[in-house]
C-alpha cells in the first residue's frame, strides 16, 4: 500500500492520515533496518501532524535511524532540533545520548585526526553532567574513559615516534604530558616506562632512577615496571630498593606532582 | 656533497647555560638570561630540589644513512629549597646510552579504516561496525522511544 | 486568526507569593517546557522584576509569537501564542540562481519555526546571494498562506532585475600609465558582449578593494613610492543597467634606490657579507617587492649561520628632494620561541606519523619559519593534500608556541583512462589504477593495463618511501609490454621481466636513485622468413631486421642523479630540475650497451600565472664489447614526447627513391643511438577559469645509427638506402587544457617549421584522466 517511488529522494505522496497510522507504518520500516525509507515515514508525521505526541517522537525516531544509517551529521542535526524544541521531555536524555554515540561511532584509530574524539568526549561529557543518574549516564561515564584512553594513545604514539627517531627531547615532553594530563588512563604505565628508555638514552641517570621508583610505587606489578627494572639493573641501580626505601609521609605524591 | 646539518632543542646565543653559577645565580636570573628550560625534573633525594635541562643537540642526515646525533650537549642546573642555584652538572654525548625500546605498546581501540576505504579513498560513508560497548538498539527502551512514552 | 487576550483587568494589589502557575494557549510546546523557562515556580515569593525576565526568556526561546502573563494574585496564568511551523518553502521568480543554491543559503525549511525575525534576516541573504552575482536591483518579498493546526506556507516572491554590469571604469591623475595599461592590472573588468563567460565583469565591492591592492603593488614596483589610490568610486546609472567606476590616483615621483645598509648587533654576523646578500643596488628603480625579498634572504643567511630567532625591521626613509630612497635594514635579536607541540589535524585517511616525519622542525625545537615553510611544501609535494596549512598560536608560556598542521585530504586513489587518436596509434586506451596513499602509510601502487592498436602493456608497482624506517625510497615493479612497430619499422617488440630501485636524498636539494633491471627482450619481424634471408644475406632492410631477431636476456645496473631547484613542486614558477641518468647494460646477459640520458627543464614566472618554460632532453647509447644497437634498445621519438610527430615519426628511415620520376617513397624507421630535444612552452590562463592555454615551440632530431644497419641497394631506377643525417626537425604548436568535470582533458594542435617528406607526421592528439 506504500506509495513510495524508486529514486533515492524519494517523496511521500501528499495525503493527509492519522499519525499513529505513518508512524507504525515508520516504525515496521525501522524493524526491517529500512532507515531511509522510515525516516521518509517519520518526517511525514512531523509535517502532517506537528502538534501530536507522535510528531515528538517521531522527530526522535528519524535521529535514530540516521545514526543507525551512520548518516551521523544528520543524527546529531535531528537530535539537537528535538532538545531545542522539548528541553522538558523525559526523552530528552536520550537524544543527548545519541549524539554523544554519533560522534563516539566515528572514533578514528590513532594514527588519525582525533577530532571526532574531542567531539564524543564534550558530548558524553554533557549527558553525565546533565542526567548524572540516568541509565544513559552509566553507559556515558564507560565511554569516556575509553575516549580519554584513546586520546593518550594517540599522545603515547607520537612519543614512540620521536623515540624511534631519536629525538627524545619531543619523546619527554609527549610521555610527561601523558602522566600529567592522561594520568587515569591505562597508557600512563608505559608512559613512564618510556621516560626512563628515554632518560637512560640521554644519560640521565638520576632522572631515569626517580621516574622508574614512581611507577614501581604506583604499578608494582606492572609489565612495564619490570622491563625499566631490568633496563636500570643494568646501569646497576636497583628499583625495588628505591621503592622500598623508607620515605616521608606524601613523598611519592609530591615526587610525582614535582616530575610532572 | 656533505650531509645535512640540523641543530634541535634549546639554541644558546650570547648566554652560555655552562655560564650559571652556583650560589650566586638564582631561579629569576636563569630564567632571565637563558629563558624556560628544555626538561624540568627533581634530581635527588630530597625532592624539594628542583633540577632545569638545557638541552641542544646537533643531528646529521646523509643520504639513505639513519640521521646520526652528532653532538649533544645537556645543562642539569639544580636549586636548593630557596631556588639558590646548587649544582650545575653537564652531559655531553658520550654519556649516551643505547636502549633497545620495548616494541609492546598499551593496545588503543579506534575505527581501523576498512581495506577497501584505504585503498579506493573514502568511498562513500559505509555503516562500520560500532566501536565496543555500543548496542544495536537503544539502552533502556525496546526498539526505541515507540514504547509508548 | 489569533484571538488575542482581552485587557487584563485593572491590576489588584499584588500578591505577595505564587501559589499555582498555569499555561495555557500552547499546542505543541508542553506545558512543563514553557514552566522550565520561567524564573520563578509555585511557593517563590513575587516579584515583578522576575516575571518580566521570565517574559524576555520566553521570547527568546523562539517558539512563541506573544506571551503575557497575568499574576491574578497568585495564580499566575501564562498565556502564549505560538509561532506557527513553516510547512513548505516556495521560491518564485527565481531564474538565474537556482532553487537549491537559495534554500541552502535561507535558514528557513519545512518543519522549522517561523518567525518574523528570521524571515527578514533570509530575505537579506537572498538579496546579498543576487548581489554577488551581479544583480544589484534584486528584491524580495515574503508572503505567508495560513495552513490548518497553526502551520504556514512560507512564499519568497523574487524579481531579479538586470545584472548590474562594469560599463566603463576610467582613472584620473594617471600620467605615466595609460587607461587601457591599468586596465589591465585590475581584475575587475568591462563588461563586454562577447566575454558571455566572464564572471569578474559585475560589481562586487571586495574585488574592487582587491583592485586597489592591484594599483598599488603595480605602481610600488615601478618606481612611484609615494603612489596612493585616492578614491576607487562605483556610482549606478539612473535605469540600474550599470556602474561606472572611477580610481582616482596620486602617483607622486619616480624615486630611486638610495644608499642601502644592514645593521646588527649580533657581532658575529659580518655586516658588508650581509649587504652583498641584498639583491639591491644603489640607483636602481624604487621596487617595494625588493625589500620582502631581500628579508627572506636575510633571515635564511641569519638562520643558516644559527641565529634562529633574528627580526629584521626595514627602515624606509624617503626623500623627496633627492628623490632617493634610502633603506636600512636593522636585524636585531628577535623573541626566543620554541615549539611546544607539533598537531596535525584533518588527516582522515593518511597517519600522522607519514605527515610528522616530513616536517623539518620537532617539538623542542627553535621555531623558524624558514624550515616551516620548507616542511610545508614537503608535505604538500607527498601530493596527498588538496590543501596544506601551517599555522602558530602562543603555547602555555610567553616563549613557547604551539604549530598546528592543517591538511585537506584529496582522492589518492586514481583510475585513469586515456584515449589517444592519431593516425599512427589509431586508438590508444590506457587504464590504470594508481593509489598513491595506501592504507593511510604514503606507500603508492600503481597497476596499468594499456592497449592500443600498436601496444599492449601490464605493470606492477610498489614503493615504500621510508624504506627501513630510513630516508630510503625502496621500489619493485613487474612489467611485461609488447609494442607493435611494425608499420613504423617492421618489428615487434617483447620486454618482460621486473626491477628493484633504492632512492634517497643526498643534500637538500639533489638526490639519487640507484636501480637494477633484468628482463627478457623479445624482437620479432612475423613479416619476413628470416631463415631464408639469412640462408643467402643481401645488404638491405630485411637481412638487418631478420640479424636482430630472437629474444635477449638484458641484466642492467643504472642511476639517476635529480638536482631540484623549483621554487614549488606542483606548480613551478621559479627555478630548474635537472635529472641525469646511466644504464649499463652487461652484467651477465647478452646485451651490453651503456645508455646516458640527460633530462632539464627550466620555469620562468612571467606575469600573474602565466609561466614560461624551457625543456633540454638529450640521450646517447653506444654498444660496447663489439655489440651494434639493437634495434629495441634504440632511441624512438614521437607522439606525445616530441609533440606533432607520429610514433618514431622521425630519425633515420630507409627511404626508396624512384630515379626517373623522383618519386620518393618512405620505408621502415631504424631507430637511432642518439637524440636531442629541446622545447620552450608558455602557458596561460584562457579567459574561462577551468581552460588552460600554451603555445610551444619544439625542434629536435634523433641519428647515429651503427654502421652495420645502414645500406645502399641500387635496383633498375629505384634507389632504396637508409638516411641518417641527424636533421634538426622544428616545429610550432599549440595547447589547451581543459579541467573538465570528469578530468583534465588535452588538446594538442601542431604546425612543422621545417620537416623531411620522410617524415610520419600528426596534427592532432588529445588524452583525459578521471579520479575517483
Amino acid at each position: 500500500c506504500s506509495v513510495l517511488g524508486g529514486d533515492k529522494k524519494e517523496k511521500l505522496a501528499y495525503i493527509e492520515r492519522p499519525a499513529e497510522l505513518i508512524y507504525n507504518e515508520g516504525f515496521e520500516q525501522m524493524e526491517k533496518r529500512e532507515f531511509d525509507r522510515a525516516k521518509l515515514f517519520f518526517q511525514e508525521v512531523e509535517r502532517q501532524h506537528p502538534f501530536s505526541k507522535w510528531a515528538r517522537r517521531s522527530m526522535l525516531m528519524t535521529a535514530f535511524a540516521n545514526y543507525s544509517s551512520a548518516d551521523y551529521e544528520e543524527a546529531v542535526a535531528t537530535a539537537q532540533r528535538f532538545i531545542s524544541l522539548h528541553p522538558g521531555n523525559e526523552s530528552t536524555p536520550y537524544a543527548y545520548y545519541l549524539i554523544a554515540m554519533s560522534y563516539y561511532d566515528q572514533i578514528y584509530d590513532v594514527g588519525r585526526d582525533q577530532a571526532t574524539t574531542v567531539n564524543a568526549e564534550a558530548a558524553l561529557q554533557q549527558v553525565v553532567r546533565r542526567y548524572p543518574d540516568s541509565e544513559y549516564a552509566r553507559d556515558a561515564r564507560l565511554k569516556l574513559e575509553l575516549t580519554h584512553d584513546h586520546l593518550a594513545g594517540k599522545e603515547m604514539s607520537i612519543g614512540r615516534f620521536y623515540q624511534k627517531e631519536n629525538q627524545q627531547l619531543a619523546a619527554i615532553g609527549r610521555f610527561k604530558n601523558v602522566v600529567k594530563n592522561y594520568e587515569t588512563t591505562s597508557q600512563t604505565e608505559e608512559a613512564l616506562h618510556r621516560l626512563v628508555e628515554s632518560y637512560v638514552t640521554l644519560g640521565i641517570l638520576e632522572e631515569a632512577k626517580l621516574v622508574g621508583s614512581v611507577l614501581g610505587y604506583n604499578y608494582p606489578s606492572s609489565v612495564w615496571y619490570e622491563d625499566s627494572y631490568d633496563l636500570l639493573a643494568e646501569y646497576g641501580v636497583n628499583l625495588n630498593d628505591e621503592v622500598a626505601k623508607p620515605r616521608g609521609r606524601g613523598y611519592w605524591d609530591r615526587l610525582k606532582e614535582r616530575l610532572f | 656533497c656533505n650531509p645535512i646539518l640540523r641543530t634541535h632543542g634549546y639554541v644558546a646565543t650570547e648566554e652560555k647555560p655552562q655560564a650559571v653559577e652556583p650560589n650566586v645565580d638564582t631561579k629569576a636570573s636563569v630564567i632571565a638570561r637563558l629563558g624556560n628550560p628544555s626538561i624540568k625534573g627533581t634530581f635527588d633525594e630530597d625532592i624539594a630540589t628542583d633540577t632545569w635541562y638545557y638541552m641542544n643537540s646537533v643531528r646529521q642526515r646523509f643520504a639513505y644513512l639513519r640521521p646520526i646525533v652528532e653532538e649533544r650537549t645537556i645543562t642539569a642546573i639544580s636549586f636548593n629549597e630557596d631556588g639558590q642555584v646548587q649544582k650545575v652538572a653537564e652531559y655531553g654525548i658520550e654519556d649516551g646510552r643505547y636502549v633497545n625500546y620495548s616494541d609492546r605498546k598499551t593496545p588503543t581501540r579506534g575505527r581501523e579504516l576498512s581495506v577497501l576505504e584505504q585503498v579506493f579513498g573514502s568511498v562513500g560513508r559505509l555503516p562500520t561496525d560500532r566501536l565496543g560497548g555500543g548496542q544495536q538498539d537503544i539502552p533502556g527502551g525496546g526498539g526505541g522511544p515507540a514504547g509508548g512514552r | 486568526q489569533q484571538s488575542t487576550p482581552d485587557a487584563a483587568p485593572a491590576a489588584p494589589q499584588a500578591p505577595t507569593v505564587i501559589r499555582t502557575v498555569q499555561v495555557q494557549g500552547n499546542q505543541r510546546v508542553e506545558a512543563n517546557t514553557v514552566a522550565s523557562y520561567l524564573l520563578f515556580g509555585r511557593g517563590d515569593p513575587y516579584s515583578e522584576e522576575r516575571i518580566d525576565m521570565s517574559v524576555k526568556t520566553l521570547y527568546a526561546t523562539g517558539l512563541f509569537a506573544d506571551v503575557e502573563i497575568d499574576p491574578r494574585d497568585g495564580n499566575v496564568l501564562i498565556s502564549v501564542v505560538e509561532n506557527p511551523i513553516i510547512n513548505r518553502v516556495i521560491l518564485e521568480g527565481n531564474k538565474s540562481l537556482k532553487s537549491d543554491k537559495i534554500t541552502d543559503e535561507i535558514e528557513a525549511e519545512p518543519r522549522a519555526i517561523f518567525t518574523r525575525s528570521k524571515v527578514q534576516e533570509d530575505v537579506q541573504r537572498i538579496i546579498e546571494l543576487y548581489r554577488q552575482s551581479g544583480r544589484f536591483a534584486a528584491n524580495v518579498v515574503p508572503k505567508v498562506v495560513q495552513q490548518p493546526q497553526n502551520r504556514i506556507d512560507l512564499i519568497f516572491e523574487i524579481t531579479e532585475g538586470p545584472v548590474t554590469g562594469v560599463k566603463r571604469i576610467n582613472f584620473i591623475g594617471n600620467n605615466e600609465y595609460s587607461d587601457r595599461k591599468l586596465r589591465g592590472e585590475v581584475v575587475t573588468e568591462e563588461s563586454i558582449w562577447y566575454k558571455f563567460f566572464s564572471s569578474n565583469d559585475n560589481y562586487d565591492p571586495g574585488r574592487l578593494e582587491f583592485d586597489r591592492e592591484q594599483l598599488r603593488k603595480f605602481y610600488t614596483d615601478r618606481g612611484f613610492a609615494d603612489f596612493r589610490v585616492v578614491s576607487a568610486v562605483a556610482e549606478l546609472t539612473p535605469d540600474q543597467e550599470d556602474f561606472y567606476i572611477t580610481f582616482t590616483l596620486d602617483e607622486g615621483e619616480e624615486y630611486r634606490w638610495g644608499d642601502i645598509k644592514v645593521k646588527t648587533e649580533l657581532e658575529s654576523l659580518d655586516q658588508d657579507l650581509l649587504r652583498r646578500l641584498v639583491p639591491i643596488r644603489e640607483g636602481e628603480l624604487y621596487r617595494a617587492s625588493d625589500v620582502e625579498s631581500a628579508i627572506d634572504t636575510l633571515t635564511f643567511a641569519a638562520g643558516t649561520s644559527g641565529f634562529a630567532f633574528v627580526d629584521i625591521q626595514p627602515e624606509i626613509k624617503r626623500n623627496r628632494d633627492t628623490k632617493t630612497v634610502d633603506l636600512v635594514f636593522n636585524m636585531v635579536e628577535g623573541p626566543r620561541v620554541y615549539i611546544e607541540r607539533i598537531d596535525i589535524i584533518g588527516n582522515t585517511t593518511t597517519l600522522d606519523y607519514v605527515i610528522r616525519r616530513e616536517m623539518e622542525l620537532v617539538e623542542g625545537d627553535a621555531f623558524n619559519r624558514i624550515l616551516l615553510d620548507r616542511s610545508r611544501n614537503r608535505v604538500r609535494a607527498l601530493r596527498f593534500f588538496e590543501e596544506v596549512e601551517i599555522t602558530e598560536t602562543q603555547g602555555t608560556s610567553a616563549d613557547r608556541a604551539i604549530v598546528e598542521v592543517n591538511v585537506t585530504e584529496q582522492p589518492t586513489g586514481e583510475v585513469s583512462f586515456s584515449a589517444g587518436f592519431s593516425s599512427a596509434d589509431q586508438f590508444l586506451v590506457d587504464l590504470s589504477i594508481t593509489q598513491r596513499n595506501l592504507r593511510g602509510r604514503g606507500q603508492l601502487m600503481r597497476f596499468v593495463i594499456r592497449a592500443s592498436s600498436n601496444r599492449r602493456e601490464i605493470d606492477l608497482r610498489f614503493t615504500e618511501p621510508r624504506f627501513l624506517g630510513r630516508n630510503l625510497a625502496a621500489g619493485i615493479e613487474l612489467f611485461d609490454v609488447t609494442i607493435d612497430f611494425l608499420d613504423e619499422a617492421g618489428f615487434r617488440q617483447s620486454r618482460t621481466g621486473g626491477q628493484i630501485s633504492l632512492g634517497f636524498p643526498l643534500t637538500e636539494n639533489t638526490s639519487l636513485t640507484a636501480r637494477y633491471s633484468l628482463r627478457t627482450e623479445g624482437v620479432d619481424v612475423p613479416g619476413l622468413n628470416c631463415a631464408a634471408i639469412l640462408a643467402d644475406p643481401v645488404a638491405g632492410a630485411q637481412n638487418n631486421l631478420c640479424l636482430q631477431e630472437g629474444d635477449r636476456l638484458s641484466s642492467i645496473g643504472g642511476f639517476t642523479f635529480g638536482w631540484d631547484r623549483r621554487n614549488d613542486p606542483i606548480t613551478p614558477t621559479r627555478g630548474f630540475d635537472v635529472r641525469f641518468s646511466q644504464d649499463f647494460a652487461g652484467i651477465g646477459g647478452d646485451v651490453q650497451y651503456l645508455r646516458s640520458d640527460v633530462q632539464a627543464n627550466f620555469y620562468r614566472g612571467l606575469l600573474k600565472n602565466v609561466v614560461a618554460s624551457g625543456k633540454l632532453y638529450g640521450g646517447y647509447i653506444e654498444g660496447w664489447g663489439g655489440d651494434p644497437v639493437n634495434v629495441n634498445d634504440r632511441f624512438f621519438k614521437g607522439s606525445f614526447d616530441f609533440r606533432g610527430y607520429e610514433n618514431a615519426g622521425i630519425g633515420p628511415r630507409v627511404l626508396q627513391t624512384n630515379e626517373l620520376t623522383g618519386e620518393v617513397r618512405r620505408g621502415q624507421a631504424l631507430g637511432g643511438n642518439a637524440y636531442g630535444l629541446a622545447a620552450l612552452e608558455v602557458s596561460f590562463p584562457l579567459f574561462v577559469p577551468s581552460l588552460l592555454g600554451s603555445v610551444f615551440a619544439e625542434a629536435g632530431t634523433v641519428g647515429l645509427l651503427d654502421d652495420q644497419f645502414k645500406f645502399e641497394t641500387v635496383d633498375g631506377n629505384l634507389r632504396t638506402e637508409t638516411i641518417d643525417d641527424l636533421s634538426i626537425r622544428a616545429m610550432l604548436g599549440a595547447s589547451v587544457f581543459w579541467e573538465s568535470p570528469f578530468g583534465p582533458i588535452r588538446f594538442d594542435f601542431t604546425k612543422p617549421l621545417k620537416q623531411y617528406e620522410y617524415d610520419e607526421r600528426t596534427s592532432f592528439q588529445f588524452t583525459t584522466r578521471t579520479r575517483f
